[in-house]
């Protein structure tokens, strides 16, 4: 009885401190049974009280130094938790990150996080954007605990929940939890391939998954098993792009054509003009490692509703699906290091619209 | 995203019951219902300055200027308030009863409101409103445009993805939230804001469209090398029904239209407005069959160089319009006796960047200030920060004097607002005002 008024309590108090009414178009948030084609979970679902406080902790952009971010203004729900507005991440005071927010679908079965896969659990993984200084820039870890604690709704939902106050284990418990939930399969391919349905999918979308695990030879590290598909390998390759965009911004300096609006397009060049600093090279994985042999390493991301997750690839220099066909059948970024399953596709414009059908089949299920 | 606390149509109503007919005023941007103007010598100049990192206390700052003359402090800082942290101070307006300046930050979405009736030349701060994003779920007050006893704030952004869908929220004078609209985003409306220009005589609202808070907070090189980012600019202007606060026309406008200027003359119904991305002027007038329409009306410089205008000032005939272009720091002024045919008569360069322009109703005395956003402003020794004071002969501009905002240790410096002291000879209040 008791319990059950302090849960009424809990919840109603959670209801009122998200501060963003953050109604996921899609995401099957707190479910039990795995959406079709996705393996079984490497972790007991956590309890939906747990997830409910992630998810308000997620949404709350209290948890950065000036109240102007949270974990859900670069991954929006709406955006396949990625982010569709900027090529890459604008943080805290509008710092510039050096990479595109990659979506949080399915995260519950990645063991390398970030695009250089230098973290490897979700619990520690949320300190990098809560104390760095140009994505949510919390002064220090014991002034983010305090803040969250002088909040009177989390001062009671975590000594509910945990029976203690917010401590580093128990807050990353919380948001792990609610990404966790954030689970994206049943797609049109799913019911088709693992639902047996042959109507889920059209035929260009069948052709499309050929040429997906044939010609195109996707899937050698977009993974497709025979019961489920995560649609990577969780590993970093170097694919070229880094190569390929680093080439390209030598070649183009002074400026690139900007589309002004209007019909009207010029070519501007921001350090010319006095606005621009020039980007620093992003190494992927070498930066972590220094080992050469990692330089321009990403790690391949999951291709689950990858229709919603434009821009492309780490740095959001893809602008749409077809751009990253291209990539794939021109051999990638040329680089002379690139990953050998890497190489001119030649394919014909239907085998590209097929493709295209394909990978738009992905789209996690609306519910 | 939309709802009312109190039924729009008596904010309006009210609003609409006090208007002056057609006396709009600046000096000449003001709101039309500002009880008074001051068409002699203004005394002091506030400029809304943002913090930077190691100059000064780093903070976002009111600082007042004595620009009398007549002054032994002619041309000093006289005051300097500092509002704490940085939190992209840009645009202010004062109350109706111009005794209460606001002034809006739009990263943190924080409103200072000023008491600058008592003292003008030492202005208080007198409340801060702190919740605006909490309680309005928008993002970036940007735009202050009086009512009767109320604060029309044009926000632009929203709390929920941080892009250019937003709106406007009315407060009462004394602070207190009243209600939030929501710009349109049916009938190709974008849902971006920008400006606020009314028309009480027409029970007319226009606003213009600029972008999120993604966009107006990166690294101005980053935005511009991202396609993605540029897609998402305002291209829209909207006719309201003033007293309804229904949108009643979305005009295809692209490029980003800002600043509004509504002509001050009585009985000319026309606005105008730049465009920052395309560089053109728009007229937004009444044609032949009364209906508003919106016309593309000539070019500020090369669009192809991307001058980026950015402000605005219209003088107080509706004769001359001066155009601030950020990039390459050019003050031009365009004779508008013909607004359907803006022609450029003169132009300046300011300083390596320019952002604000302020004219005095008699159109004798101009001001500069230089910055457009901090993340927007030029890097390096580029980056000049200043006030720049001119005497407009008609013919030239003659520098009076600068104030060099990083010499002073005070930051960017952003918008600027005239006050005069209260009894001051140089105070009028708009004749239809005296009715009241
Ligand atoms: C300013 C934007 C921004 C904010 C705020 C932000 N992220 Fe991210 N997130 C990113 C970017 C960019 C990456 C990729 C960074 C990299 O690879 O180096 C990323 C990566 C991640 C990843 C790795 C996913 C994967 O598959 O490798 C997780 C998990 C994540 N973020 C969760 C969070 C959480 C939880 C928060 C809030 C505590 C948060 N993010 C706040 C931009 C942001
Ligand atoms: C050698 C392994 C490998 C192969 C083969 C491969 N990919 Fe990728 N894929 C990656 C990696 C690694 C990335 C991330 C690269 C980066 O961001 O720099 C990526 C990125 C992508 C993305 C961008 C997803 C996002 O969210 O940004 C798409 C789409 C994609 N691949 C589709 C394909 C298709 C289609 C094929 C077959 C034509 C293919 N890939 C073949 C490893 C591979």
């Amino acid at each position: 009885m008791r319990k059950g008024g302090l849960g009424a309590f809990f919840f109603a108090a959670l209801a009122l401190l998200s501060p963003v009414d953050a109604q996921a178009p899609r995401p099957e948030t707190g479910v039990t049974a795995v959406p079709l084609g996705l393996p079984p979970l490497p972790i007991p679902p956590a309890s939906p009280a747990l997830i409910a406080l992630g998810r308000a902790l997620f949404f709350d952009t209290r948890l950065s130094a000036n109240d102007t971010m949270s974990c859900g203004l670069c991954h929006l729900p709406e955006d396949g938790y990625s982010e569709n507005q900027t090529a890459r991440a604008v943080g805290i005071y509008g710092a510039t990150l050096k990479r595109h927010p990659p979506s949080l679908y399915n995260v519950v079965y990645q063991t390398l996080l970030f695009w250089d896969g230098r973290e490897t659990a979700l619990e520690t993984q949320i300190f990098s954007p809560l104390l760095a200084a140009d994505e949510m820039g919390m002064p220090s870890a014991g002034f983010l605990l305090a803040r969250i604690d002088s909040i009177p709704a989390y001062h009671e939902a975590f000594r509910i929940i945990f029976g203690a106050p917010p401590s580093l284990d128990r807050l990353g418990a919380a948001i792990a939890a609610f990404e966790r939930s954030l689970l994206c399969g049943n797609s049109p391919f799913d019911r088709w391939f693992y639902g047996h349905d042959p109507r889920a999918l059209d035929a260009a979308a069948i052709r499309g998954f050929t040429v997906f695990t044939g010609k195109g030879g996707c899937s050698a590290c977009h993974r497709v098993g025979r019961d489920d598909a995560l649609f990577t390998d969780g590993a970093l390759h170097d694919t070229g792009l880094a190569y390929a965009e680093r080439q390209r911004a030598a070649r183009e300096r002074p400026g690139a054509m900007v589309v002004l609006g209007g019909g009207l397009e010029s070519r501007i060049d921001p350090v010319a003009l006095g606005i621009g600093v020039r980007d620093s090279a992003d190494l992927g994985r070498f930066a972590i490692t220094h080992d050469p042999r990692d330089r321009d390493a990403f790690k391949t991301p999951s291709l689950r509703d990858v229709a919603e997750l434009a821009p492309y690839m780490h740095d959001g220099s893809l602008p749409d699906l077809a751009a990253v066909i291209d990539f794939y059948d021109r051999g990638g970024g040329g680089s002379p290091t690139q990953d050998r399953r890497i190489f001119p596709r030649h394919f014909t414009p239907g085998e590209k619209a097929d493709l295209l059908a394909f990978l738009a089949a992905l789209s996690c299920a609306p519910r | 995203m939309r709802r009312y606390l109190l039924a729009a149509g008596s904010v309006i109503a009210l609003a609409a019951a006090f208007a002056p007919c057609a006396l709009k005023a600046d000096e000449t941007c003001n709101s039309p219902y500002i009880s008074a103007l001051i068409k002699g010598q203004e005394q002091f100049l506030h400029v809304w300055t943002l913090g930077v990192e190691g100059i000064g206390d780093g903070s976002d700052k009111l600082v007042t200027i004595d620009v009398d003359p007549a002054s032994p402090h002619y041309g000093k800082v006289i005051d300097a308030i500092s509002v704490g942290g940085r939190g992209e101070a840009h645009h202010m307006g004062f109350t109706d009863d111009r005794k209460y300046l606001w002034a809006g930050r739009l990263d943190d979405s924080k409103i200072f409101i000023f008491d600058v009736g008592t003292d003008p030349a030492h202005p208080k701060l007198v409340k801060t409103i702190s919740d605006f994003s909490e309680t309005t779920k928008l993002v970036g007050p940007h735009t202050f445009y009086a009512l009767p006893g109320r604060m029309a704030v044009q926000a632009l952004s929203n709390t929920k993805t941080h892009d250019g869908v937003t709106g406007i929220a009315i407060y009462a004078n004394d602070g207190t939230l009243l209600s939030v609209h929501a710009m349109p985003t049916t009938d190709s409306g974008d849902g971006y804001g920008y400006d606020i220009g009314i028309n009480p005589a027409k029970n007319v609202m226009l606003t213009s469209s600029f972008t999120g808070w993604n966009n107006y907070m990166m690294d101005f090189g980053q935005l511009v090398k991202d396609p993605e980012a540029m897609k998402r600019f305002g291209r829209t202007m909207v006719i309201w029904n003033l007293k309804s606060l229904n949108a009643e026309k979305i005009f295809s406008v692209p490029g980003s239209p800002l600043e509004i200027r509504w002509s001050l003359v009585p009985g000319e119904d026309w606005a105008i407005t730049a465009t920052a991305l395309t560089s053109q002027l728009w007229l937004i007038k009444r044609n032949a069959a009364g209906e508003w329409e919106a016309e593309d009306v000539g070019s500020i410089g090369d669009p192809k160089q991307v001058p980026l205008p950015v402000d605005i000032s219209v003088s107080a005939d509706a004769k001359h319009l001066w155009v601030d272009t950020f990039l390459d720091g050019k003050a031009r002024l365009f004779d508008i006796s013909n607004p359907e045919k803006p022609q450029q008569v003169y132009e300046k360069v300011i300083g390596s960047q320019v952002n604000m322009v302020s004219e005095s109703w008699d159109g004798k005395r101009v001001y500069f200030t230089t910055s457009l956003l901090s993340n927007w402003d030029k890097k390096g020794n580029q980056d000049e920060q200043f006030l720049k004071a001119y005497a407009w002969d008609g013919h030239e501009l003659q520098e009076r004097f600068v104030v060099d905002f990083y010499k002073e240790g005070l930051g960017r410096a952003h918008h600027m607002k005239f006050t005069a002291r209260s009894g001051a000879a140089s105070l009028t209040p708009p004749i239809q005002f005296s009715a009241r």
